[in-house]
């Protein structure tokens, strides 16, 4: 009796999990959908299958330049978040430095908590106060901050499991500060640094809206593209070039899964 | 000390200026715009006549009082759901444990876009899902597009993978032997979680309760293509004052409005829930 | 020749002096042990010799030479760490060979000197293994191999034994004191275990609160505690405080609150000052005759008795004091049991009589 009252709080507690995961990948499984579906409006009903929503894209010559901007902004993003990020876990984590850890851990997150559009305008009007365009530097900029409390949150989860008495050690055998790092802190850390790396450049080349008031002609990122184009038509091609998007997000989960046993939460 | 003491801030110096000048810095001119006259309105100097001219319009009130709510209803919501779906994740271990987690942080991944594009596809009455069921006469048109539940489900499915997160991650530090000695005392799964697991879980509730309101507060993605004209909240509010109506003074000071109500919000938060947090 | 001299070594952290005006000396080829409880600034004074701290004031000198801001490094000493801090993403090869590789050396000289110092510590044909294939014991000597491995002038080791079960600790404890003799080498343990300390130590240095207590061989620390300190922390001890009445040079009388009147020896004892008496536990006769040959000897109440496997402990009452004797678990020695009217006794030798 006691079992299968027990079984059957299993079978719920699954059933749950179940409707909350649909719940949450439901939006994308449509998106995937949808864009196989040859309905010239979006969002309409399912009247078949096909590509050729994929084959519209490489007629739309800006969505092409656009992800190369992306990827750009993505790349030297998130490699500035993470070299900040790493240097600032470092200062963190060690012993013997400054108290106040917590506080500062929660100083460096705060640009998850402040509105992006807030912080686009903000950066906007500061740039214009001064005269000068944001331009493609001020965009990177931007998105890595915004990026940046995710490096840190991987970075230390990383340092967490860091002994750093294996630097006291290298030191005490004759490696100096700088061999230290190269032979011992950096490898060891590799796997925290390469998924906060893969993190920021994804989170960066879908943020939407922290490029909203920074981007020009020159510097237009993928989803402002896609912004712009849904403002003036919608159809499924949108959803194709979205389709795109997560199976480049899932391919990169995977690969971290699968190669660097990354964990999100220790 | 004193080498360790500076090469600590020499650390951290590079990730604090970044925070400085692209958040810090701009916030507060932007601040400092908010204060300045605009088109609409004539006066010199500093002064808080933006504030008071948005917060004396009914419409614009309207539109603060819907940002709020939005953001209310979305983090009840999602810690409630959020709190089981923690609860229940800690049976899983390993492999099969993180695999839902990264499963669950997907969507971030996605991108806002994408799943925004998901529940228009979703949510249209004529739509690929509730096109066919109004068809055959299932269900009644629920006409979700433009309406404020619509936004509300699309915002409770976008921070549920954070508050699944924080609550996980606080689950997790309370010590198994701590149920294990409360279950040696006498308790029984009821009052093991009343008395033991929510008191202990009490601080990452606070952190999911602020991640969640502040993350539907500043949601701009959501309430722009599911909301609509007819449910603006502040921050589609600052992209109007900006892309239609070129008036950065007053989107400063609606921008600024947003974020003086997220900090009341949070410190509001912290001491209602904080009470019950024992040290 | 590698000597090693701290003079005046002091080491403030915000709000507290770790160590506080240490200065010893550790002689060439002899193995040292710090020992005291944890916060007495042991180990700060290790990492200070091993140069991960900076000292506030005072200098070391090793052979001689003026280390005292030389980066670790420089310093040609070698550290074995209380968690080993073996690197996880290197070999045992690779970990023993890191020191020479950062020297410079070729390939072949390394691989030689890690075979070597494989053999050393019995782990040959192991070099292959990540260190989490090993046991613990075993990267304990991996541990031990890598330090030595740089031929270092001087050898540090920080609660070496502490992650090791019982039994482990036992051989270790031999195994070092195997290998340390065989190179000659210099040697500076530190440990919160007395029972180690004593063990192994050619000199034993007590600290408390940053301060060097005493130094000097196991035995002297034992039977001659140098301060009320030593006295206490060496051993099972009973502690009696009470008033001196008598002295007489270094021996003195000393008057419990319950009328007891206890001869002891001490130095700087003055009558009428309040003082305590320290006799280890295992110096108190406890017979039902009276002990007539001991100066020290009061009729008492076995109050409880606790079985302790090698011996067993007697917790006795005798005129207000409660005092302890272990006795061996052994046919000669009588057996109470609680409720028993006995005798305790000691010589006057085994009562250390310390000053306030």
């Amino acid at each position: 009796m006691r079992g299968s009252i027990r079984a059957l709080g299993r079978l719920a507690g699954g059933l749950y999990l179940l409707l909350l995961y649909l719940f949450v990948m439901g939006p994308l499984l449509f998106v995937i959908a949808t864009s196989f579906n040859p309905a010239t409006s979006f969002p309409s009903r399912f009247e078949g299958f096909t590509l050729s929503w994929y084959a519209a894209i490489l007629e739309r010559p800006e969505f092409l330049a656009a992800t190369g901007t992306s990827a750009l902004v993505a790349a030297l993003a998130a490699a500035l978040a993470v070299l900040v990020a790493f240097l600032a876990a470092y200062a963190l984590s060690r012993q013997g430095g400054a108290g106040g850890r917590g506080a500062m851990a929660t100083l460096l997150a705060s640009p998850l908590l402040v509105p992006q559009v807030v912080v686009s305008l903000a950066i906007l009007q500061l740039a214009s106060s001064f005269g000068i365009g944001t331009g493609f530097w001020g965009l990177v900029a931007a998105h890595a901050v915004y990026v940046m409390p995710f490096a840190l949150r991987l970075i230390l989860t990383g340092f967490a499991r860091f002994d750093f008495a294996v630097e006291e050690a290298s030191r005490s055998l004759g490696g100096g500060p700088l061999a230290t790092w190269r032979e011992v802190t950096l490898p060891l850390l590799r796997p925290s640094l390469v998924a906060g790396f893969t993190f920021c450049f994804i989170l960066s080349f879908v943020n939407l809206p922290l490029s909203l008031f920074l981007t020009g002609p020159e510097t237009a990122t993928l989803p402002i593209v896609m912004f712009a184009y849904i403002e003036s038509r919608i159809d499924p091609m949108i959803a194709a070039v979205a389709s795109l998007i997560v199976l480049a997000a899932a391919t990169a989960t995977l690969l971290l899964d699968r190669f660097l046993r990354v964990r999100l939460v220790d | 000390m004193n080498a360790a003491r500076t090469l600590h801030w020499l650390l951290l110096l590079p990730s604090l200026l970044l925070l400085a000048l692209l958040l810090g810095l701009p916030l507060a001119a932007m601040l400092a715009r908010s204060l300045e006259p605009n088109v609409l309105l004539s006066f010199t100097g500093p002064a808080l006549d933006n504030y008071a001219y948005l917060l004396s319009r009914a419409y614009y009130l309207q539109v603060i009082w819907r940002t709020l709510r939005l953001a209310a209803e979305t983090m009840l919501i999602a810690i409630p759901l959020g709190y089981a779906a923690a609860m229940l994740l800690q049976g899983l271990s390993g492999r099969a444990g993180n695999l839902a987690i990264m499963g669950l942080t997907f969507p971030i991944l996605a991108g806002p876009l994408t799943v925004v594009l998901g529940w228009m596809a979703l949510l249209a009455d004529g739509g690929p899902f509730l096109g066919p069921l109004v068809e055959a006469g299932l269900i009644a048109r629920p006409r979700l597009l433009g309406s404020e539940a619509g936004v509300v489900i699309s915002l409770v499915q976008f921070v549920l993978p954070f508050a699944v997160l924080t609550l996980y991650t606080g689950l997790r530090q309370i010590q198994p032997p701590m149920h294990e000695a409360a279950r040696s005392l006498g308790a029984g799964a009821l009052s093991r979680f009343w008395h033991v697991t929510l008191p202990l879980s009490l601080p990452s509730v606070l952190s999911a309760g602020i991640i969640t309101f502040s993350l539907a507060a500043s949601s701009f993605i959501s309430p722009h293509y599911l909301g609509g004209a007819g449910q603006l909240t502040l921050t589609t509010l600052v992209s109007q004052f900006i892309m239609a109506t070129f008036n950065a003074e007053l989107a400063a000071a609606a921008a600024g409005l947003l974020l003086l109500l997220m900090l009341g919000s949070v410190v509001a938060l912290t001491a209602a829930i904080g009470r019950f947090i024992r040290p | 020749m590698p000597e090693l001299v701290l003079s005046h070594v002091t080491r403030r952290f915000s709000g507290h002096t770790a160590v506080d005006d240490l200065s010893l000396t550790v002689r060439d080829g002899e193995f040292v042990c710090l020992l005291g409880p944890s916060g007495c600034g042991k180990t700060t004074t290790l990492r200070i010799i091993a140069g991960f701290e900076r000292a506030d004031a005072g200098s070391l000198t090793l052979d001689g030479a003026d280390i005292t801001a030389l980066p670790p490094e420089k310093r040609e000493i070698g550290v074995v760490f209380q968690s080993y801090a073996l690197f996880p993403h290197k070999t045992v090869a690779e970990n023993i060979g890191f020191g020479l590789k950062m020297r410079g050396r070729s390939r072949a000289e390394i691989a030689t000197a890690v075979e070597q110092a494989l053999a050393l510590v019995r782990l040959d044909g192991l070099g292959g293994r990540y260190p989490r294939a090993l046991s613990g014991g075993q990267q304990q000597r991996v541990a031990l191999a890598r330090a030595l491995a740089i031929r270092p002038r001087l050898l540090l080791m920080d609660e070496p034994l502490s992650n090791l079960d019982a039994q482990l600790r036992e051989e270790m404890r031999v195994e070092i004191r195997r290998i340390q003799h065989s190179l000659g080498i210099t040697a500076v343990l530190v440990t919160h275990d007395q029972g180690e300390a004593l063990a192994m130590a050619d000199r034993v240095a007590v600290m408390s609160q940053g301060r060097l207590q005493q130094m000097a061989a196991p035995a002297e620390i034992y039977e001659a505690p140098a301060t009320a300190f030593v006295g206490h922390f060496i051993g099972q001890v009973n502690v009696l405080e009470g008033r001196l009445e008598q002295v007489d040079g270094r021996t003195g009388l000393l008057a419990l609150p319950g009328g007891l009147k206890l001869a002891g020896a001490g130095q700087g004892l003055a009558a009428g000052q309040a003082a305590r008496a320290m006799v280890k536990q295992e110096r108190i006769a406890l017979t039902r005759a009276e002990p007539t040959g001991l100066p020290n000897r009061f009729p008492c109440r076995v109050v409880e008795r606790t079985y302790l496997g090698g011996g067993i402990a007697y917790r006795c009452a005798a005129a207000g004091a409660s005092l302890t004797a272990l006795l061996p678990n052994h046919p000669l020695f009588e057996r109470f049991a609680p409720g028993d009217a006995a005798w305790l006794g000691w010589t006057a030798a085994d009562c250390t009589i310390f000053p306030g």
